[in-house]
């Protein structure tokens, strides 16, 4: 059973919405809409892992904080360059949470 | 007190640790040290029978001695663990998900802590007792101890009150610039020293009155584990003609492999290599 990580994701975000919206008019049973997301986690983090090929790095210029509770990091960073051959994007500030990808819920 | 070889390693913490270790309440003692270690190998180097006799004489007029010419021992202090209690129960879980810097991992029962400055790993427990490890000094030991009770007085809103605050475990370190024969050492000290190459490359020497135990090398390097910095800094003295009986000079083998040595702790890579090299060729 993967875990619900990805659930606080834009496409996340815009299942569970959409979900929302059908079991709203009637036309889902939430029971139906549970397992909808069960299946959204097992196949994003199926996706992730085999379907996505491009590699980006990035490097911090302090790490804040980091946090380790319940088998999960949380790590706060600043000044974060991304690099993906070219320069892509840099970010004031950034949160990492991190599951073990090992792990059985 | 001129450092002829500086065991200081190049970040500041060993550094601060050392001159800490003179200015503690033995100033004067780690000053003797210096002047003890260098009459005796003084006269030793110039007259080499009668170690003993030597030794006294230079224990005895050591007060009119002349500027230490090499041969002092300096000792680094690696490790202050502390602990101390703040006197109320620590939710951990609630630590764990608010606080800064922490890892909470159930199997070990404890929060841990690290902070940057001073640097140290403080771990907590649920009843209020928390230990800090990695420290250079003691004054930094109150230091860090004050800090995390502070963190989680202010920040974490506990009604702390610090108590209990106790060194623990002091770990030091020192090279004597003379290598030793620990074989013919531990056989003198039966009862104090205990020697099982198989084991350990090291002779495990006790000092009961110091409550202090050494860990002595051939290469000359001694670690001592004591409960606090002055009891290191007196059981290096209490060793340091035990093992200068037992003394041997360092061949160029043993000068390279000590020069390696240092150079890997210091992070430059060239010098080491080449030793390897010399190690084969130079088998006695």
């Amino acid at each position: 059973m993967a875990h619900q990580l990805y659930r606080n994701t834009t496409i996340g975000h815009c299942l569970q919405e959409s979900l929302d919206e059908l079991m709203q008019y009637d036309q889902l049973p939430p029971a139906l809409a549970m397992k909808v997301l069960l299946q959204f986690d097992k196949a994003i983090s199926a996706a992730l892992a085999n379907r996505v090929k491009s590699r980006l790095s990035f490097k911090a210029g302090k790490l804040n904080t980091y946090r380790f509770c319940d088998n999960v990091w949380t790590l706060l960073l600043t000044g974060v360059e991304f690099k993906e051959v070219q320069d892509v994007a840099k970010a004031d500030r950034m949160k990492i949470v991190a599951m073990d990808g090992r792990a059985q819920v | 007190m001129a450092l002829v070889q500086p065991l200081a390693s190049g970040n500041g913490m060993t550094n601060g640790s050392t001159s800490n270790c003179s200015g503690v309440p033995g100033k004067a003692a780690g000053a003797a040290l210096g002047c003890d270690a260098a009459a005796a190998a003084q006269q030793l180097s110039s007259d080499t029978q009668q170690a003993a006799d030597h030794k006294s004489a230079a224990a005895a007029g050591e007060e009119a001695e002349e500027a230490p010419v090499e041969e002092e021992v300096d000792i680094t202090i690696n490790n202050v663990v502390c602990s101390f209690s703040v006197r109320c129960h620590l939710d951990l879980r609630y630590i764990a998900m608010n606080g800064d810097n922490v890892e909470y991992r159930r199997e070990n029962g404890m929060v841990t802590m690290k902070l940057r400055k001073p640097y140290t790993t403080a771990s907590m427990w649920s009843s209020g007792k928390i230990t800090c490890t990695g420290l250079t000094s003691e004054p930094a030991a109150k230091v860090a101890a004050r800090r995390v009770a502070r963190y989680l007085q202010k920040r974490l809103n506990y009604q702390t009150r610090f108590c209990n605050f106790r060194v623990v475990n002091v770990l030091g370190t020192c090279t004597m610039p003379f290598a030793i024969k620990i074989a013919d050492f531990s056989q003198k000290y039966p009862r104090l020293a205990c020697y099982e190459p198989e084991l350990h490359p090291g002779v495990t020497f006790r000092i009961k009155e110091f409550k202090a135990t050494l860990k002595v090398f051939s290469t000359g390097s001694i670690t001592v584990t004591a409960p606090s910095v002055a009891a290191v800094q007196r059981a290096i003295e209490h060793i340091f003609p035990l093992v200068n009986e037992f003394r041997k000079e360092r061949t160029a083998a043993d000068l390279a492999a000590v020069a390696a040595s240092r150079a890997r702790r210091y992070g430059s890579r060239d010098s080491s290599e080449s030793d390897l090299d010399d190690d084969d060729s130079d088998i006695d």
